[in-house]
């Protein structure tokens, strides 16, 4: 109150002043109510004030005002374009100014890490990021990682061994999804269950399309997908969830955060239940079993002192299934197996952060994560064992990492680590273990503005397949303030699975052989002195190496605003694949079956265009429309006997790409929120899938006119409202029209929840 | 490898298409050539539900033999002769000559649709041996729908010598259900109402001038 006395006080001396020079005014947007906390600088006179509750404000100029006739204004506040107004002096006196600032629609707030490794803000990086913010999960009442990413553009939920993701029309193995920039493992038959990961503890998801192993290694050969889970930003806060939906689904969150000035911690607890669905009311086995599951997580962060860091993550996640299946003996009687399955996860990584100056940041963790599964069979009616297994992956990655600015133009990344992996199951008898040495490199360099470059490359050095060199380039380029160029060449791969180098397996029924290409030497001779095989079909000594599977691609996109409220994103892609893994025999057994083992044989192309609108038509509505076009593609090549043009036999090999099974032409989706200040809140959103191949029911490996499924659209909504600022209440239906589709088990048909929350 | 259905009626269709225009053309090109060189002499012939019961059928079954050049089934007694160029029993497709018989009938396989081969190649002809050259001519569709089920492949054709080795044809097994019928049905994929099997119906265009190979 005093000093507010004195100002004004001072004013008055100094307006009354003839030498003295005072710019006042106020600052308003663009619907004319004014901001305040606006930064005003006069930068002739290096001033600099902050505009009041009413956007009021007032500078009083001192210094040599004569040599000086004109001054420079520039008014800066976060989410609002900056700026920037001359006057000329001998203009401004006795004159109240009115500066209209214009919201910046794209916040620039939005921090990405998975581009770039470091902290940058989302329109700065060179490579697109697609950023799902905690606030449309919430308003989209999505509680599990596949219901949110099945709504963006450009991403399929696919159904193989659990819920995985499509990207670029690549199978679910071909993306890496972590949770704060660590791996996620376990994966089954390639596909990791998105269905495992909560997202009600999540601050946003990172999305980058496009091979990305120059920065992260294998399987980031599709794109990488990071979940940035919350820290505490209050001192205290606590928060609970209940949803219950269709099926008997019933999700329970707990959290709770505590923050000092150097000390954050967030718990998290979420509980997840469903009594599953059956789409083939012939089948006693459900489509999704009964489940039960739990995830764990707590987040840390200790400032040990302003250049020291240490923080770390924890996670655990379990989870119970209960199903039945039949089993025909061979006697031909029918039995009914009580099926259940258990899975669990963990992942730490703790991290200390080192800044020594200001222009190096050092990181150095060690992450570590296992995965288990258990399968037990038993016969319903006696109660015997039919089948028990068990499965266990280990994982130990030691990292460090060195960021260093040389200039503001010039920023590098330097890494480097260790991959210990490990596996115990049955098919596996050796226990096999592998590690990977990797390092990479990235250089950014920014000439301007309007201009950044950065290039890089990963070294990965494994101990059972080729090393691999992954590069990639990218660039932005900001044609004009309205339009935004960014291109990308770059190399990824995806590292040979466990099975691909180890399995060693023998079908005791059907006669058959599996090895995988580091077993199958020992296990052809192992075979030829038992006599067993009849006839090698490719030499022993001329197995080449198995390589990993890779790819080049290129991307290129545009992001165009239209107008202050309107964006249009474009992006190109193109991905050339080769070395793909898969099945083929190799030596012809006594018993008239063979032996296989895995070779790179398939080329594979996609190519297509990602476009997205989005409309923020004013601060209440924003909606969205995005497309797909993809043509992924397989290459067949094939020995044909003709005849030359004298009627002769000829040999020529015939190739030609064929459509792959899976995959949409077509894709899309549209959405619309609304929020308002009374707390009222909606949305509609509406999936589309065009048609895909699905059955091969030729055998022939590629997509024949017959075999496409018909395309189908997905419509979701939800109400929300927020009572005493603290409380909410969500009402919403999933799959309103009820599609329901033995081929897309991941739609139980229609769903409506409810959502409670409360936030302390 | 079996096309889908649609298109395996569409290239039955086209190729009875061309067998009927084949018939005409060589019915025309009779009447007007000069008599000194060697005459091209064409003759389509579509064979339909020849019988040839399997050993599992019948355990005492034997081939059931066919001569293209006279179009005839043969008797069996004469198996000891060239007069018949090929023999069927179930799935089993046997040619005069090698292990099977005393002729030289022999087989080329060619990745090239019926309609296309226009001529024989003069060498590179598989007689039966260990393994018969007429093995795999079609695809078993065992536990996949329509279950257990035989069809011929799919752009394959065959070329043969006959068994007297003086003439070529190209032949082209279109069924082995009685009837040809329809194998996208329910009734055919039903194993109740499927038709009955082994009735080999098959296509063939034979050169009757010695010595020449064109088929066209």
């Amino acid at each position: 109150m005093r000093s507010f006395c004195l100002i004004s006080f001072l004013m008055i001396i100094f307006s009354k002043s003839a030498d003295a020079q005072v710019i006042r005014g106020f600052v308003v947007d663009s619907s004319k109510q004014p901001i305040e906390d606006v930064h005003l600088l006069a930068e002739e006179f290096g001033q600099t004030i902050i505009t009041g509750g009413d956007g009021s404000f007032q500078i009083n100029l001192d210094g040599d005002l004569g040599s000086k006739g004109i001054v420079t204004l520039l008014a800066s506040r976060v989410g609002y374009e900056p700026k920037k107004m001359q006057f000329r002096l001998n203009e401004l006196e006795n004159r109240a100014l009115t500066v209209e600032m214009k919201d910046y629609v794209y916040e620039s707030e939005t921090v990405v890490v998975t581009a770039t490794r470091t902290r940058r803000d989302l329109e700065e990086v060179t490579i697109p990021v697609t950023v799902v913010t905690g606030r449309e999960i919430q308003h989209s009442g999505s509680v599990r990682l596949d219901d949110i990413l099945g709504e963006q553009t450009g991403l399929q939920i696919v159904n193989n061994h659990g819920s995985g993701i499509q990207v670029q029309g690549f199978a679910s193995d071909y993306t890496l999804i972590m949770i704060d920039g660590n791996p996620v493992i376990g994966r089954t038959a390639g596909t990791l269950d998105l269905s495992r990961i909560s997202v009600k503890n999540v601050k946003q998801i990172e999305i980058v399309k496009g091979p990305s192993s120059a920065l992260w290694g294998s399987d980031a050969l599709a794109g990488v997908i990071n979940i940035i889970t919350e820290n505490s930003v209050e001192p205290v806060s606590a928060g609970f969830t209940t949803r219950y939906g269709g099926n008997s689904t019933l999700d329970l969150s707990g959290d709770l955060s505590l923050k000092t000035d150097h000390w954050r911690n967030k718990l998290f607890v979420n509980r997840n239940s469903s009594a599953g669905y059956s789409l083939n009311p012939n089948s006693i086995s459900q489509t999704v079993p009964e489940f039960t599951n739990y995830t764990f997580s707590y987040n840390t962060e200790f400032e040990i002192s302003k250049k020291l860091i240490f923080d770390s993550s924890v996670r655990y996640f379990t989870e119970s299934q209960d199903n039945l299946s039949s089993f025909t003996a061979p006697e031909g009687d029918q039995q009914i197996l009580v099926s259940y399955a258990e899975q669990e996860d963990f992942i730490a990584r703790p991290r200390i952060m080192y800044k020594p100056v200001d222009r190096l940041k050092l990181e150095l963790g060690w992450m570590t994560s296992f995965y288990k599964t258990v399968t037990d069979l038993t016969f319903k009616e006696t109660g015997n064992s039919y089948e028990y297994s068990e499965f266990k992956q280990y994982f130990n990655m030691p990292e460090l990492q060195a960021t260093y600015r040389w200039t503001d133009q010039h920023h590098s990344v330097l890494g480097t680590g260790l991959v210990l992996e490990g596996l115990k199951a049955d098919r596996y008898p050796s226990q096999p273990d592998f590690t990977t040495n990797f390092v990479y490199l990235q250089h950014s360099w920014i000439p301007s503005q309007v201009l950044e470059i950065t290039g890089g490359f990963r070294f990965d050095g494994h101990s059972e397949y080729s090393s691999q060199i992954s590069p990639k380039f990218s660039a932005r380029y900001n044609f004009t303030d309205r339009i935004q160029l960014r291109g990308s060449i770059g190399r990824g791969f995806k590292a040979p699975e466990f099975r691909q180098l180890f399995l060693n397996f023998n079908n005791s029924t059907a006669g058959y052989s599996v090895f995988g290409s580091s077993t199958v030497r020992e296990g052809i001779e192992r075979l030829q002195n038992e006599g067993n095989i009849d006839q090698i079909l490719i030499p022993i000594s001329s197995l080449n190496e198995i390589k990993a599977e890779s790819s080049w691609a290129a991307n290129f996109g545009v992001d165009v605003d239209l107008t202050d409220r309107i964006r249009w994103r474009v992006n190109l892609f193109r991905n050339n694949v080769t070395d793909l893994i898969e099945t083929a025999p190799i030596a012809r057994k006594t018993n008239g079956q063979s032996v296989f083992s895995y070779f790179n044989l398939h080329d594979v192309y996609t190519q297509g265009i990602e476009t997205e609108l989005r409309w923020t038509v004013n601060s209440n509505i924003q909606a969205s429309v995005g497309y797909q076009l993809l043509d992924a593609k397989r290459l067949f090549e094939e020995e044909r006997t003709v005849q030359d043009n004298r009627g002769e036999i000829a040999t020529r090999t015939f190739s030609s790409y064929e459509p792959m099974f899976n995959r949409s032409k077509h894709s899309g989706n549209v959405k619309f929120f609304y929020d308002n200040a009374v707390g009222w809140g909606a949305t509609i959103r509406g999936m589309y899938r065009g048609e895909y191949g699905l059955y091969d029911s030729n055998g022939n490996g590629f997509v024949n006119s017959n075999e496409y499924e018909p395309s189908h659209m997905v419509w979701n909504m939800s109400v929300s409202k927020e009572l005493f600022k603290d409380y909410n209440l969500q009402l919403g239906v999933d799959n309103l029209f009820n599609h329901r589709n033995i081929n897309t088990p991941n739609f139980p048909g229609r769903i409506w929840y409810m959502q409670a929350s409360v936030r302390l | 490898m079996i096309e889908h259905h649609i298109s395996n009626k569409t290239t039955t269709f086209l190729s009875l298409l061309a067998l009927v225009s084949l018939f005409f053309f060589s019915s025309c090109s009779d009447s007007g050539s000069g008599p000194e060189e060697l005459q091209s002499e064409i003759q389509a012939e579509t064979v339909t539900d020849l019988h040839a019961p399997s050993l599992r059928d019948n355990p005492n079954a034997r081939f059931v033999l066919f001569s293209f050049r006279s179009g005839q089934a043969v008797d069996i007694a004469d198996s000891a002769s060239t007069s018949w160029d090929v023999g069927f029993r179930g799935t089993e497709i046997i040619l005069n000559s090698g292990t099977s018989g005393p002729g030289e009938a022999g087989l080329v396989r060619l990745d090239v649709a019926f309609d296309q081969v226009t001529i024989a190649p003069s060498e590179g002809y598989e007689t039966d041996g260990e393994t018969l050259a007429m093995a795999d001519w079609y695809t078993y569709t065992g536990m996949n729908e329509p279950m257990r089920a035989v069809f011929p492949n799919e752009n394959e054709t065959y070329v043969l010598r006959t068994a007297d080795g003086n003439h070529y044809l190209k032949f082209d097994i279109i069924s082995y259900y009685k009837g040809n019928p329809d194998t996208s049905t329910e009734a055919f994929a039903n194993l109740q109402t499927r038709p009955a099997s082994p009735f080999y119906t098959f296509d063939y265009v034979i050169q009757l001038e010695e010595g020449l190979r064109d088929l066209q």
